[in-house]
């Protein structure tokens, strides 16, 4: 129960911190989407790191490093440690001062302006919404779930949250966090939040090695010196093609929404100074302990039901209630910090591409347009929540989603460059690289099979040497010097040539369109590419 | 190219020659760094364990992490886009 008092009471908190904001609050849409644009360096490296890190980088971490050990950390975490903080560095920067210059609050305003086009705008608004609901829906279940296994009795074996309360609380706090505060709420809250899951993994990974009967190296030495458990310790299940393919994703970091979003709302452009050099450092604070303690939850508690469940589980047998509670409220801050984000993404992208684009702004003025973001906001979360309901056993749709978002987004930051780098790029580019964005996300989803078997069971994961033949899709040529072009992993995902995630074509095709469409179609007009690059020191301008 | 780089009045001969020099060096640097995150000689092994209990690849990847952070620090430092601080004067 103690665990339980100490999340809501952190809850109570968070809906009190987007009071206040309310009372601060202007009513224009710069300031509810923006916060005006003021947010200082420290509240900045604060707010755009939880706005990225979900859940998934404590529970999933851990979990995945259970079933497939330490590589984990080198496949996600330590390639987002150099991809995010130089997409930041390169294409944050200048999105924050384009913003500054000519009021961009969205990226789908900064492509409408830069390519003198309208409705290719909207198609990238429909590509990016249709991305991120999926993420938004999952954070609500994720919720839901982590409640309901921090407050689950050891005695009736039943969660005091049941699974529907506690999507129902999540959804309800970050609906009045962003629903009274906006953006200027939101990155309040994430100062507390991201304080919170940063202290998390050393504060856990401190506790438990207390609270075990061996030191940490014992356990390593265990799993080291079995072969049926040394995978867990090095990566010899892991392909190197995979391993090499996720470099790719954090590409899509910066073309998420919510993190493009929070780059526009910089005071000054010193806060990105600090936020590239600190980001690594950050991930590695939460990172390294999750991926750590997920290995040795295999060390220490063997084969377990549910590995995602791993760190939870290790909590409550390691740690003392209130700090279970606390570190529960570090991993519910996870899931609000970036779900924040995203509803006020969704909101922000509506409220400016769609509504005020199309003349909402001018018919109903910028007070309605601040209202109509609101009502917004309690309709997507009232929809999420009951997706998140109707569909709860359904998660899985909704993780393939979320791979499928990761490779869309990443293949879509093409895009953003040559806006930002290229003035020859034109809007044509950039429809033939989203509209094939698009169709290879559809076709990936109509390709994607199911995973071979069940989950995989710790045992299999962690050191049988069963190495499933790929199930081939597409091949070219017969016999031994057949190249595979499209295959699926165990897990039913697709996979390009000999492994490689379909990250790799989605990002080499979408450059490859952006290049050939631009340069077979007509340039943006010169004002347009004087406004953005400056008035050009040769007399063609378009080259 | 650097959008707001062209803004700038063409520098001198020798000025530019530099700025492409350290351009060329740092845009290499970012290449080591990415091409050493393919650390395929840690692969199969969990020895040395660093402090006793951290398998060679973690261990490598956490110092890799704070490699990143000493790159984003030079990139500051060397390659920070300066004429963002004049849009940066002008809001205040």
């Amino acid at each position: 129960m103690i665990p339980v008092i100490v999340i809501l009471v952190y809850l109570a908190l968070i809906a009190f911190i987007g009071s206040v904001a309310f009372k601060k609050s202007q009513e224009n849409t710069e300031d509810f989407f923006l916060a005006s644009r003021s947010i200082g360096s420290l509240v900045f490296f604060l707010s755009i790191f939880a706005t990225n890190m979900t859940a998934f980088a404590i529970l999933g971490s851990s979990g995945q490093a259970y079933r497939q050990g330490i590589g984990i950390y080198g496949l996600m975490a330590s390639s987002s440690c150099l991809v995010i903080p130089l997409t930041i560095f390169f294409i944050g920067t200048r999105l924050w001062a384009l913003g500054k210059k000519f009021g961009h609050q969205t990226q789908v305003s900064f492509f409408r302006d830069r390519w003198e086009c309208n409705h290719i705008g909207t198609a990238i608004f429909a590509l990016s919404a249709a991305m991120l609901v999926p993420y938004m829906i999952i954070s609500i279940m994720g919720g839901g779930t982590v409640l309901a296994d921090i407050s689950m009795s050891e005695e009736t074996h039943k969660a005091v949250i049941a699974y529907p309360i506690g999507c129902a609380i999540v959804a309800l706090v970050v609906t009045l966090n962003v629903f009274l505060g906006g953006m200027r709420g939101t990155v309040w809250v994430n100062i507390l939040q991201t304080i919170l899951f940063l202290c998390f993994g050393a504060i856990a990974a401190g506790w438990i090695s207390h609270a075990l009967p061996h030191d940490f190296s014992y356990y390593m030495g265990q799993l080291a010196s079995n072969p049926k458990t040394s995978a867990l310790v090095t990566r010899a299940k892991m392909p190197p093609q995979l391993f090499w393919s996720y470099t790719l994703i954090p590409l899509s970091s910066i073309m998420f929404p919510h993190m493009a979003i929070m780059c526009f709302s910089a005071r000054r452009v010193t806060a990105f100074k600090q936020t590239v050099v600190a980001y690594p450092i950050a991930i590695l604070a939460i990172w390294l302990p999750c991926v750590f303690l997920g290995v040795l939850g295999f060390a220490t508690l063997g084969q377990i039901p549910d590995p995602d469940g791993v760190l939870l589980r290790m909590l409550q047998t390691y740690a003392p209630a209130w700090l279970a509670g606390l570190l529960g409220a570090g991993i519910i801050s996870a899931v609000m910090g970036s779900d924040a984000h995203q509803v006020l993404a969704l909101s922000t992208m509506f409220t400016k591409d769609v509504f005020a684009h199309y003349g909402g702004r001018e018919k109903f003025g910028e007070r309605r347009s601040v209202h109509f973001a609101r009502g917004f906001i309690v309709v997507v979360t009232i929809i999420a929540y009951l997706v998140a309901l109707g569909l709860k056993n359904k998660q899985g749709i909704f993780e393939i989603a979320i791979r499928y978002a990761f490779s869309g987004f990443a293949a879509m930051a093409p895009v953003m460059v040559a806006a930002l780098f290229w003035r020859r790029s034109t809007k044509w580019g950039a429809l033939a690289a989203t509209v094939f964005v698009a169709a290879s996300l559809i076709g990936t989803a109509f390709l994607q099979g199911k995973p071979a078997s069940p989950p995989a069971k710790p045992a299999a994961a962690a050191g049988a040497p069963v190495k499933p033949k790929p199930d081939i899709i597409w091949q070219i040529g017969q016999g031994a010097d057949a190249i595979p072009v499209l295959s699926r992993a165990p897990n039913g995902d697709v996979r390009f040539l000999n492994g490689y995630m379909t990250v790799v074509p989605m990002v080499a095709g979408s450059i490859l369109c952006v290049i050939l469409f631009s340069l077979a179609t007509p340039p943006p007009s010169k004002a347009t590419i004087a406004k953005y690059f400056g008035p050009s020191t040769t007399p063609n301008t378009a080259t | 190219m650097d959008p707001d780089f062209k803004n700038q009045n063409p520098p001198a001969k020798g000025r530019a020659g530099s700025c492409v020099a350290r351009r060329i060096v740092l845009f290499l640097l970012i290449a080591a760094v990415y091409a050493a995150h393919q650390d395929v000689w840690n692969w199969g092994k969990a020895d040395p364990m660093v402090f006793g209990f951290l398998p060679a690849g973690l261990a490598y990847h956490a110092a890799y992490s704070i490699g990143c952070a000493v790159l984003m620090w030079i990139l500051v430092k060397a390659a920070w886009p300066s004429e963002l601080d004049e849009t940066d004067d002008s809001s205040k």
